[in-house]
């Protein structure tokens, strides 16, 4: 984090509900996660490809630590990091993508953290374009999903995070696989 | 999907969720009537609703698949490895444990078989080899490790009964171990519930697991995974500790097993924080200790360390990183607060809190059961006396004065050393006196780079044969070299100047990216050289983004930029950034420059640093060795560069307390850094002030006292008077003249620092702690004279008036207990109600303060043979609105200032006041 002062500040903006502190804030954050996963599994042999997202975790925690921000601003920074780690994994998604069709094939560093969410839903980008449309009408759904999905969260920390009860938590997380599943299915 | 009413679909899908699938008809029934495109819209997701895999986050996901794919189920009957498998014992996340027999020798083992880990050539070696080490581990109180080896898959071609491994070929194989198959067993802890087992009972198989993990230790094997269930304890209550070492062998700690373990709390509950973090190379015996300790938690109360039921990985990872862990009485009121203690002090987070061993922890249990006092926790007077008196309850009142008494030698006296870790001021001194390096750095690398930055635009204009490059270079040279810190001194200037150059910078050098390059490269050494650290980052960063690394020609200029980039960011704290610039500069260098390479030689020891920084203590010094050697032969013995290395080392020793190894190599290297850097130089002064301190610390205060006077000379010919390096060389040289009796060469250093102090800050909190030791300077020195000037200047101060910081009022108070001691009553009392005062007026509201104060009071009182029962009560009072939390502290420090002084009428009336009412 080449400036943690700077971070603080925008996250107490996005806090307070500053949208254009929060497209500043994002790509500090990106580059930050990107570097720290790209060295973390770029590193890992083959028989730790479980590792990476969980070092994810941690690196994130640090991060937090870092910044020693308020509880409030705690939540934030998660439901912020999580919108990172979608952008970060569907954009290598993409690109892997790209190279497959260019007839190339190159090892990125985070092949295997693609490969695993890919386990889960069989296409990042599909499911980055479906998350698109269903913003379009329920906001909310979209950053369980990227809470939930993408950072891995439990659902009590994503209730925790959202500042909602877990069961409204555990209903919307159904409703929107559930969606997702349609729609991506009708494409 | 229309999304028209998605509102209403929503709630609709979710309400009917909620019920049995059975009823779910009916209810769309009722709640639809007629919307025929809303009932089809809510059908058609809870079509669509099914548990399964669909967007479980990968770890989730990940740890189920494993669990539930059949890993090479062994039959009953079937041969593996030459053992012939008579049963399953159990199945998890890291394989499965198999009763089996083993052919040659013929005996019952259990084998335990691995997930098919695809070992590399270089994890089969390893495999091995701590196999071997593990098979060495012969204990009663250890399951031993029989045999262990790699299976090639099927488990065909291997001959049987093979010893360690001996046919484990490379590959892929499934590796696995024979373990001693331990029968009709418990969990140390399920043991203890079950059968009824006493506390003593209970403590005295906790020993004896202590000491089967020491015997491991001894052999180098750390176990990892303690944890109730891997401590067994057999129907003759013998203790066995099972799968000792076995994590290490399979690779298996830390954050891996997170995702692949189902009963993430049964292993993680007693995981110490270095392990969860995943820094592997920084588990050693102490994880052990603490996992003993979370046993011990559990053992004596019942519940793990802490409870994390239902929690997610980051969840857990967070919580041992951060929250204290609850203390058995807590749980279990019953449990005595030395057992708190000594859980507690095993489950430090920081490892080197802990027990530093096994033996260490089951000796203070040993002690807790022989009712002898325990080292963990407070040792204090209060402590001490309480565990006395429970070891002696009778006859207790008539020896407590001879306790007290003996506990007189155990209290340090009342003159302070300036230590960073001991004075707020002391730390600011070192800020300054790192400020001041850096000012001085400065002077010698505007040098530097002024050649540099000459080379640079020569190299240019012979390339391009560009006046005007030369131009716009010789002018930042000639802006760079204006101020001289030398002769002016302020830094302000030199920052100003750069401010300007930067200007100039971006004017005139858009279309010169090579030179505007090199001249950011060099502002930010620049900015980086007096400290700041923003700045310099800012203008390393327009560097490198100026020097494509794919021209050839600026290839250096880039790496350089980078490497000075990893150190600004080092230096500001950002260790993650700074170790992706110097891991990148490192491989760049190794491969354009090679390994051999001076450059390449300087990165790694700058890698070092940043290991230094992040605790990577043991790596830091195999990398400046390293560059060490390297260095040595390119430049010589004698470089610069050479030796701050080989001091940077000594520095790293320090740290590490290897103070031997630090002696011998400043010993060493000083005198080299005195011949070749200068006697002043600043990288000399420091090695030299380490030195001293070393030698202070072994007690060999006369050769300290050498060094440090050294230092102060060399302080002195380049610090400006009153600089807060040398005015804490001065004290703490006075400070230790005083301990070699030396007094009035004490009394001369101390003075000085006082003048030269209080012609600008005569009441800063420095001038008054030196104010108070050279009282004791004086009174050491048999002048009384000066001792009684001293004293009425110190009360002539207005302290209470005009002090700032209350906390300088602590050196007045301890004071105020020796002068009473000297007899000088009037003036101890004197001092002691400038506290009280001061205290009042300064912070009326900080009643700790207060205590401290009227604490003074009474103590002056009581040694002047005052009857202090009233003083007493208002001290009492005072307790009485602190938090109870607060009491045993202030309880210990108090009566240990009673037992210092004899005041044993003091100490048992404040018993029965304060103490015995709870």
């Amino acid at each position: 984090m080449p400036d943690p002062t700077r971070t603080t500040r925008l996250l107490q903006r996005v806090e307070a509900g500053d949208d254009a502190a929060a497209d500043e804030l994002l790509p500090l954050v990106y580059d930050e996660l990107r570097q720290l996963a790209e060295r973390q599994m770029g590193n890992e042999p083959a028989a730790h490809t479980l590792q990476p997202t969980a070092l994810v975790h941690e690196a994130w925690l640090r991060m937090v630590d870092d910044l020693g921000a308020s509880p409030g601003g705690r939540r934030q920074f998660f439901a912020f990091a999580a919108r990172v780690m979608r952008n970060v994994l569907v954009d290598h998604a993409r690109a892997r993508r790209a190279d497959k069709r260019g007839g190339k094939h190159v090892r990125r560093p985070l092949e295997q953290a693609v490969v695993l969410y890919e386990d889960s839903v069989h296409d990042l980008v599909e499911l980055d374009e479906a998350l698109a449309r269903l913003a379009e009408f329920d906001e909310q759904l979209v950053r369980i999903v990227e809470l939930r999905f993408f950072a891995g969260l439990s659902a009590r920390e994503a209730a925790e995070v959202l500042d909602v009860p877990l069961r409204s938590l555990e209903r919307g997380w159904a409703t929107a696989r559930a969606w997702l599943r349609g729609s991506m299915i009708e494409r | 999907m229309s999304v028209g009413n998605w509102e209403h679909v929503r709630e609709l899908f979710e309400s009917a969720l909620d019920v049995e699938p059975a009823a779910r008809t009916a209810l769309l029934d009722r709640r639809c009537s007629g919307d025929v495109e809303l009932r089809r819209e809510v059908e058609r997701l809870l079509e669509l609703h099914r548990d399964d895999e669909f967007l479980h986050a990968p770890e989730a996901s990940a740890r189920r698949d494993l669990l539930s794919a059949p890993l090479a189920r062994l039959d009953v009957g079937s041969d593996f490895a030459g053992f012939e498998i008579l049963g399953l014992l159990g199945s998890g996340g890291m394989g499965a444990v198999y009763e089996a027999r083993q052919r040659e020798p013929s005996r019952r083992v259990a084998l335990k078989v691995l997930r098919d880990a695809a070992p590399s050539e270089q994890a089969v070696a390893r495999f091995r080899w701590e196999a071997e080490l593990l098979a060495r581990l012969r204990h009663p109180g250890i399951a031993q490790v029989y045999a262990a080896g790699v299976e090639r898959e099927g488990g065909a071609g291997l001959g049987g009964g093979v010893e360690l491994g001996g046919g484990a070929e490379l590959g892929g194989g499934v590796p696995w171990f024979a373990l001693e198959l331990v029968e009709g067993a418990l969990p140390i802890t399920e043991f203890v519930r079950a059968g009824g087992v006493d506390r003593d009972a209970a403590l005295a198989l906790f020993c004896a697991a202590c000491d089967a993990v020491q015997h491991g230790h001894n052999h180098g094997v750390i176990h990892r995974d303690l944890k109730p269930a891997n401590v067994l304890v057999d129907d003759e209550a013998r203790v066995k500790l099972i799968d000792f070492g076995v994590a290490q062998l399979a690779n298996d700690d830390g954050l891996t097993r997170l995702t692949r373990a189902g009963d993430l709390v049964g292993t993680f509950g007693t995981m110490s924080p270095e392990q969860l973090e995943g820094a592997s190379d920084q588990v050693d015996a102490r994880a052990d200790v603490y996992a003993l300790g979370a046993v011990l938690h559990e053992l004596l109360c019942g519940a793990p360390l802490h409870d994390l039921r239902g929690c997610s990985l980051t969840e857990i990872a967070r919580r041992v990183r951060h929250e204290r862990p609850s203390r058995p009485s807590e749980v279990r009121p019953g449990v005595s607060e030395e057992l708190d203690w000594i859980v507690t002090r095993a489950v430090e987070h920081d490892p080197a809190r802990r027990y530093a061993s096994a033996s260490e922890l089951a000796a203070d249990v040993r002690r807790f059961r022989a009712r002898e006092p325990v080292l963990a926790g407070p040792v204090s007077s209060a402590y001490l006396l309480r565990s006395f008196v429970r070891r002696h309850r009778a006859g207790v009142v008539a020896t407590t004065a001879v306790l007290l008494a003996l506990l007189g030698g155990l209290v340090s006296t009342t003159v302070w050393m300036w230590r960073a870790e001991e004075s707020a001021q002391a730390a600011r001194a070192q800020a300054e006196l790192a400020e001041e390096q850096r000012l001085l750095a400065a002077q010698q690398s505007l040098r530097a780079e002024e050649q540099r930055v000459i080379a640079e635009s020569e190299r240019a204009r012979a390339e391009r044969e560009s006046a005007s490059s030369r131009a716009v270079a010789d002018f930042v040279v000639g802006l760079i070299r204006s101020p001289d810190p030398a002769l002016d001194g302020k830094e302000v200037r030199v920052v100003d100047v750069l401010a300007r150059a930067d200007e100039q910078l971006e004017r005139s050098l858009v279309d010169q990216p090579g030179i505007a390059a090199t001249l950011h490269a060099t502002l930010g050494r620049l900015h980086y050289n007096l400290g700041l650290l923003d700045e310099a980052e800012a203008q390393l960063a327009t560097a490198l983004a100026l020097t494509p690394l794919d021209d050839a020609a600026q290839r250096n200029e880039h790496l350089a930029a980078r490497a000075s980039l990893g150190v600004v960011r080092r230096d500001a704290g950002d260790l993650i950034g700074a170790e992706a610039d110097l891991l990148a500069v490192l491989a760049a260098r190794r491969t354009q420059l090679g390994a051999d390479h001076e450059d390449t030689a300087s990165t790694l020891a700058e890698l070092a640093g940043l290991r230094r920084a992040q605790g990577r203590m043991g790596e830091a010094g195999e990398l400046y060795v390293a560059a060490l050697s390297v260095l040595r032969d390119r430049l010589g013995p004698d470089h610069e560069r050479v030796l701050r290395v080989e001091a940077n080392l000594a520095a790293l020793d320090l740290a590490r307390r290897r103070h031997v190894e630090a002696a011998e190599r400043l010993t060493e290297v000083v005198p080299r850094m005195r011949e070749h850097l200068g006697r002043r130089h600043p990288a000399t002064l420091t090695a030299l002030a380490n030195l001293a301190s070393l030698r202070v610390f072994t007690g060999q205060l006369d050769e300290g006292a050498r060094l440090l006077d050294e230092v102060m000379r060399g302080h002195r010919e380049i610090l400006p008077a009153g600089h807060p390096s040398l005015l804490a060389d001065l004290s703490n040289l006075s400070v230790l003249r005083l301990q070699l009796g030396e007094f009035d060469e004490a009394v001369r250093l101390c003075s000085e620092v006082i003048a030269t102090r209080s012609a600008d800050a005569p009441l800063a909190p420095d001038v008054i702690l030196m104010r108070c030791n050279l009282t004791h300077m004086l009174h050491a020195a048999g002048n009384e004279t000066r001792l009684d000037q001293e004293l009425e200047a110190l009360l002539a101060l207005d302290l209470a008036n005009t002090l700032e910081q209350p906390g300088a009022l602590a050196y007045v108070e301890n004071t105020s207990r020796d002068v009473a001691l000297w007899g000088r009553g009037e003036q101890a009392l004197a001092l002691t109600q400038a506290g009280i005062d001061g205290r009042a007026r300064l912070a009326p509201d900080d009643l700790e303060g207060r205590f401290a104060a009227r604490r003074a009071h009474l103590l002056a009182r009581a040694i002047l043979g005052d009857d202090v029962d009233a003083e007493l009560d208002t001290l009492c009072e005072i307790r009485a609105q602190l938090p109870t939390s607060q009491h045993a502290g202030l309880d210990d420090a108090l009566l240990a200032s009673f037992a210092k002084d004899g005041l044993t009428h003091a100490a048992l009336s404040w018993r029965d006041r304060c103490i015995a009412g709870e």
